[in-house]
Parts: C-alpha cells; sequence; structure tokens
C-alpha cells in the first residue's frame, strides 16, 4: 500500500520548497513526488524538463516525477511498481482539489495499483492570502479540502495579516490543523500520520480550471543588463500573480522568482538555452504592452 | 458478425448484412434502472449500470458510453446548471468579458472534472461488452465548445473579430484532441464529434472558421486507427458537404435533414451517414409501431443501403418508452418480418386540438419560438436567449412565447402550423427565422417595422 498526499497552494507559497524538504528529512522512508509545475527548479537544482512524465531517483532513493503535460494519474500508474511508500503529488495553485477519494479509487481500478489517500496539506503565505482569496476561486477549495494548512514565510508576515488569514481559514475549515513554518521547513515525520476526514460535501467535487488566467513567456537579450531587468520586473509585480525566469549574465545564471512585491534573484547551477520570463496572472494586456516596449519578446507557447 | 465488427466494416465502406443500429442511450439509460440524469451523469456505478442494462435490452451494434457535451465546458470552468431528465446545461461563459486565449495548460487531464468518472466507466464497458458492441466516445465539438467558452458573443466575434475566432477554435480544436486522446487510451472505437451548433453557421463561415479544425480533429483520430463521427443537429443540409470536406468516416443527422437527399451527397464522399429517427413525435410521443413504421420507411427510402446507419436523430429524451427504442431495434434486425407486421398500420390522429391565435387582429407583435426543447438543445437555448433579449428591451411593447415539442400539445401547434424545421421563430403567425438564430439587429429591426 502507498500513502498518497496532496500538495497545494498558490503560487510562491513554497511548495516546491517544502517538497524539497520533506524529501531530505525522510532519513530511511522511501518517497515520490510529483510535480507539475512548469519551471519548478527540482530537488537538486536542475531544470524541470517538459517531458511527459519524467521520473528521477535522488538523495537517498526517493523518485522525483516532473509531469507537466501529463496527467497526475498517469504518472501515479507509471510509478506503482517502483519502491516507494509514500508519494505527494503537487498540483497547479490554480486547480480546485477534485474529489480525491474518487481520484485515486479510479487510479486504483485503471491501474491495479494500491494507493491510500491520506490527506491534502495546503501551503499558504499570509501577505497576499486574503486578497487571492477574493480572486482566485480554486483557493477557498484548497482551504476547505485541506487537512493540515501550513502558514509558511511566516518570519515575513506581518502578525495582522495572520489574524486575517487564521479568521479565514477558521470560518470555512475550524478542523483543519495549523503549523507555522520559515522556508516550508517542516519535518516529514509530521505528515507521517495525517489524517483525513471525508467532508466533501462544501467543496466542489471536480478539478476546474480558471481558464481566464494568462500566461506570457517573454524572451530577453542575450546581454540584458540584470539591475534593468530588476527594475522592470519591479515595476509590472504588483499587476501580476507571480514572474519566473532564468538569466545569465555571462557568468553566472540566475533563478528570477517573484511573488507580489517580492523579488528574488538566486544563482543556480541550471543551464539554460536563452533568458526569459514567463508572468503569470490576469488581464494582463497593459504588462504584455509595456514588456514589448522595453524589448522584451513575447512568444507563443 | 458482432455488431462491433458490423460497425467497423460500414465505416471502412465494407458491404455488410444490414445497416448497424446504434441507440444513442444518454442519460435516458438512466431511466432505464430509475436513476435521475444527474445521478447517472456523476457517479461511475450508476452509469455503468445504466449502459450496461442499455446494451442488454437494446442489442445495439454500436453505443455511446455517456452523451453530455458539457464535460469539457465544465472542466474549462463553465457553470452547469444540473437537472433529473436532461443533461445538464450551461450557465456561465469564463470568456464573456475577457477576449483571451487560455493556455495550453489547461488542456483537460484525465483527473480533471467528470473525466476519472467516465474513463472509469468507459474501461469497464470495454471489459464487460466491448467485444461484441462497438463503442463510442463523445466529445463536443469545437465551435459549441467555443461557444460555451465565449458565449453569445461568440457569435459577433464572426463579424467583429475573425482573428480572435480562429485563435480560440485552434485552442479548442486541441481541447477536443486531448479528450480524443483520454478516450482512445481506454479502448474507445468511434471518437464522435458533436458540435449542435454548425447548423447556425453559413458555409462561408464553416470553411473560414471550422474546415481546418475539423480536419485537424479528423486526422488525428485516423492517425491513431480509430473511426470518427461527424454528429450534427438542426438543419445542417447547406453544411453537409463541407462537413464531408473534413473526412470524418461517418456523420449523424437528426429528423430536420432530409436523410435521403444527404445521402446523395455524403455517398459522393464514400462518408457512411446515419441518423435519422425523430426523437420526439416518434421515440418519444410515438407508439411502438409509429417507431417500426419510423424505421421502415427510413430503410425503404433509402437507394443505395451500404453506408448507412440507423440511429435516433440525436440523444433519445430521458422518458422515452423502452419498448418503442425496442420496437425501433427490431425493425433495423428484422426488416422484412416488422414490415410485413404493420403494413397496414396507420398512426392514431393526434387528438388535441390548438387555438391558433387570430394574427390579423393582434394587439401587438407575437414572437412565437418553436423549440426542441431550450434547456438541452444549443441551438434552441440561444433562438430563445435572442427573443428574450427583444422582450428586455421593447417591454410590453411585444409578446413572447416558447414552444417545447417536449409537451404533446405543441406537437399539435407544429403540426398546424405547418412547422418544417426546429428552432423556428415566427412573428405574427409567419416563418421568419428557421435554425439560424437572428442577430440582435435583424431581431429588432423586424419588431421594429412592426410596432
Amino acid at each position: 500500500m502507498k500513502k498518497l498526499y496532496l500538495v497545494t497552494g498558490f503560487l510562491g507559497s513554497g511548495k516546491t520548497t517544502f517538497l524539497n524538504n520533506i524529501i531530505n528529512t525522510a532519513n530511511e522512508e522511501k518517497i515520490a513526488v510529483i510535480v507539475n509545475e512548469f519551471g519548478s527548479v527540482g530537488v537538486d537544482g536542475t531544470l524541470l524538463k517538459e517531458n511527459t512524465v519524467e521520473v528521477k531517483e535522488i538523495n537517498n532513493g526517493s523518485i522525483f516525477c516532473s509531469c507537466k503535460s501529463a496527467d497526475f494519474i498517469d504518472a501515479l500508474k507509471e510509478i506503482k511498481d517502483l519502491d516507494f511508500k509514500y508519494v505527494f503529488i503537487e498540483t497547479s495553485g490554480f486547480s480546485s482539489p477534485g474529489n480525491m477519494d474518487s481520484i485515486v479509487d479510479t487510479v486504483n481500478r485503471i491501474s491495479g495499483a494500491e494507493y491510500y489517500y491520506m490527506g491534502m496539506i495546503t501551503l499558504v503565505q499570509s501577505s497576499n492570502f486574503y486578497k487571492l482569496y477574493e480572486t482566485v476561486n480554486a483557493i477557498k477549495d484548497q482551504i476547505i479540502g485541506s487537512d493540515l494548512i501550513i502558514i509558511n514565510k511566516i518570519d515575513v508576515s506581518t502578525q495582522e495579516d495572520l489574524n486575517r488569514t487564521l479568521k479565514i481559514i477558521y470560518n470555512v475549515n475550524p478542523e483543519a490543523e495549523i503549523i507555522y513554518s520559515e522556508f516550508a521547513n517542516v519535518e516529514f515525520e509530521k505528515l507521517k500520520d495525517l489524517s483525513h476526514n471525508k467532508k466533501n460535501e462544501e467543496i466542489s467535487k471536480t478539478v476546474v480550471k480558471d481558464i481566464t488566467l494568462q500566461k506570457l513567456y517573454f524572451e530577453l537579450d542575450e546581454d540584458i543588463d540584470l539591475a534593468y531587468l530588476k527594475n522592470i520586473i519591479k515595476e509590472i509585480a504588483k499587476e501580476t500573480y507571480r514572474i519566473k525566469g532564468f538569466v545569465h549574465n555571462g557568468k553566472d545564471t540566475f533563478y528570477i522568482d517573484c511573488v507580489g512585491d517580492d523579488l528574488k534573484f538566486t544563482k543556480t547551477k541550471s543551464e539554460v538555452e536563452n533568458n526569459y520570463i514567463i508572468v503569470l496572472g490576469k488581464n494582463l494586456d497593459k504588462v504584455k504592452f509595456f514588456l514589448k516596449n522595453k524589448l522584451f519578446y513575447l512568444k507563443n507557447q | 458478425m458482432t455488431g462491433k465488427e458490423r460497425i467497423l466494416k460500414v465505416l471502412d465502406n465494407q458491404k455488410i448484412d444490414r445497416p448497424p443500429w446504434v441507440p444513442f442511450a444518454g442519460v435516458h439509460a438512466g431511466n432505464l434502472l430509475g436513476y435521475t440524469a444527474s445521478e447517472v451523469l456523476k457517479d461511475a456505478d450508476k452509469l455503468f449500470e445504466s449502459i450496461k442494462k442499455a446494451n442488454e435490452i437494446y442489442s445495439p451494434d454500436g453505443q455511446p458510453i455517456v452523451f453530455d457535451l458539457q464535460i469539457e465546458a465544465e472542466i474549462l470552468g463553465c457553470e452547469l446548471k444540473w437537472a433529473d431528465d436532461n443533461p445538464p446545461s450551461v450557465r456561465t461563459h469564463p470568456l464573456e468579458d475577457t477576449k483571451i486565449l487560455p493556455c495550453n495548460c489547461t488542456y483537460p487531464k484525465k483527473e480533471d472534472g467528470r473525466l476519472p468518472i467516465i474513463l472509469d466507466v468507459m474501461k469497464r464497458a470495454k471489459k464487460d461488452f466491448g467485444d461484441e458492441t462497438a463503442l463510442y466516445g463523445l466529445i463536443c465539438g469545437p465551435f459549441t465548445l467555443a461557444s460555451h467558452l465565449r458565449g453569445n458573443n461568440f457569435f459577433m466575434d464572426m463579424y467583429d473579430d475573425e482573428e480572435y475566432v480562429k485563435e480560440l477554435m485552434d485552442y479548442v480544436k486541441s481541447v477536443n484532441i486531448e479528450m480524443a486522446k483520454h478516450y482512445i487510451d481506454v479502448g474507445m472505437d468511434v471518437i464522435a464529434v458533436v458540435d449542435p451548433l454548425i447548423s447556425q453557421i453559413s458555409p462561408d463561415h464553416f470553411n473560414q472558421f471550422c474546415s481546418k479544425p475539423y480536419e485537424e480533429i479528423f486526422d488525428f483520430i485516423r492517425g491513431e486507427n480509430r473511426k470518427s463521427s461527424f454528429f450534427v443537429c438542426g438543419d445542417a443540409t447547406k453544411n453537409i458537404e463541407n462537413m464531408c470536406l473534413t473526412k470524418p468516416d461517418s456523420i449523424s443527422i437528426d429528423e430536420n435533414i432530409d436523410m435521403k437527399e444527404a445521402k446523395k451527397i455524403t455517398d459522393k464522399y464514400n462518408v457512411v451517414i446515419g441518423g435519422n429517427i425523430p426523437l420526439t413525435s416518434v421515440m418519444l410521443h410515438g407508439t411502438q409501431q409509429d417507431n417500426m413504421k419510423a424505421v421502415i420507411s427510413l430503410i425503404d427510402s433509402i437507394d443505395n443501403k451500404e453506408n448507412f446507419i440507423i440511429a435516433p436523430g440525436c440523444d433519445m429524451p430521458y422518458a422515452t418508452p423502452a419498448e418503442n427504442v425496442i420496437a425501433a431495434m427490431q425493425a433495423v434486425t428484422e426488416t422484412d418480418r416488422i414490415r410485413e407486421m404493420i403494413k397496414n398500420y396507420e398512426s392514431p390522429e393526434l387528438d388535441i386540438d390548438v387555438e391558433i391565435p387570430d394574427y390579423e387582429n393582434l394587439d401587438k407583435p407575437f414572437i412565437e419560438v418553436f423549440t426542441i426543447d431550450s434547456a438541452t438543445c444549443a441551438a434552441c437555448g440561444y433562438m430563445v436567449d435572442a427573443v428574450n433579449v427583444a422582450k428586455e428591451n421593447f417591454g410590453d411593447k411585444i409578446d413572447t412565447i416558447e414552444y417545447k415539442i417536449s409537451k404533446k400539445e405543441n406537437i399539435a401547434r407544429v403540426k398546424k402550423m405547418g412547422v418544417k424545421n426546429l428552432p423556428s421563430i415566427y412573428i405574427n403567425g409567419q416563418l421568419k427565422y428557421s435554425s439560424i438564430i437572428p442577430s440582435r439587429k435583424e431581431l429588432f429591426k423586424q419588431i421594429e417595422n412592426l410596432l
């Protein structure tokens, strides 16, 4: 029997970091991780490729599986016979979680696997939570359906933001367990016995998409100036949900990650073919116009 | 010959022993076991039991697993309104106010929406009766899907922003291909692309916006070694030739199209044609003999008996009496015997008298909309919407009414007034719009001329 956990949470709430921590603190336990967010930096620092299902063995034998364009149902089928006892599935921050009991049933039936649904974990960042709660439908479903809510980035949250966040959570899901964390440093031991209450009446039972979410992909000049780039990103950051990308300055490659006004350039060992940023958000016409004027080349995906 | 062999052979343009029979038992299958439409569309066990029952009593050569054109729309964010005796209808349109192209990361995946349920049932059906019966996986056609997403504005876009329409059609085409992939993966033999709104557009618009996406979809299905079908509702006669040119293996039509005339076109292109037993007047409200007679007439009206499938015009109404469907099946499988049996049968006159308004002496302009059922037929829904918009605008200056033929007295009215196609709009007793939805401008002009 393999224990299955769903990990959800909005962009930048720390899902990937959380999953990294789980793998690093799993010790002897064998873990599989399924991620699907494009451009996520993988556990060992390399960029996830856009393959259908890519399975890698890492660290102590944990399995790291990326499936940007495939279904996680396919991924679960593909890895069912591999050697692991726990699997964590990272879902897109914009998905309403479906009825996982039914989905897991289907997977088991279709593939002869023996997955057991343990519960859903949602990561939350107080500083933007209450704003997003109003605008992104999926977030309410994520909170309602969660068994464990991790309020992350507590080191950069104000007491006011935190109180607002807790109030919203208690209102819709008073039974959820809540943990606070910095850098999503939750250890695996805490999750082993997560239990799942079948209380799905209020959340939509199916995974639906928000197709009004826009994803713009811009290629940047080979020799773009980093300071210039930083300024431009800062200018548009508030109009977007998230900005991610890679830029090489001749010497080092940097991973760009911006959530709201929290912009980070992190040195990485990844190799990229060209400099680019991806902008996620809604009503991005102005942003598009602005970036095109700054000689960012909008590419079709 | 198994039913499955019969279907695959006919779709390969081979000669077979008799026309195949494909009953479209969608939510109606749920009725066989006392399940509501919602129950059967949301519960894997109930859906499987229902279609298994339909398989047992209707002896289909081919059978759809589920008939619900809202599956994709739901996944892509359309809110649905559920009903007890109909598939759900789309209530909201995510791109109504936002003219964007969704990201290709939104293509439906196996875990989205109700796909887990449907794929599960498809697998079970494949195992249980998939060797004998050809299984049909139905997807919502690109044009109808695009209008689910964009709403009524989509029709305006075709004039105001052709570029956007092309791009949106390209997106929904890709959605369709993903859906086809999922269904092919679990063993569906025929992928049917169901696009009710095709009857609404001119051949020019079809060529401009639909030809390419459709060709790509059917090419894809062919590339996967499966068969394909193109289902339309309403009077799509003018588009039959264009539909053939997109190279589906078969086309399915409803009673609004003359089967004999349409087959002349499909035969030219070696496309198999299926249909077109009238759903409401015969299958729902008729007697068993009416159903036998309808099928025999259909078969006898066709000169060249090849490349031909017998099916209801579309998804059978929920309350269709099972014995009517069985009667139709018997007429297909034992044609000569049944023909002999009913040769002297005359259909009883509908004993309902309806009063036709005195159109010469009306106080105000009177708009009458004749529909199959605006809750379930997409074109009918838009037709009624167009009239509702007029009513909102003109208020008390006009009278409006909808007649659904799911009500028997409305069938009598349709007969009395000589209504040929549904949906239709009559103004002051005169046919103004048949099948094609009028634009707001046109309809308002018609009304203003009368005020």
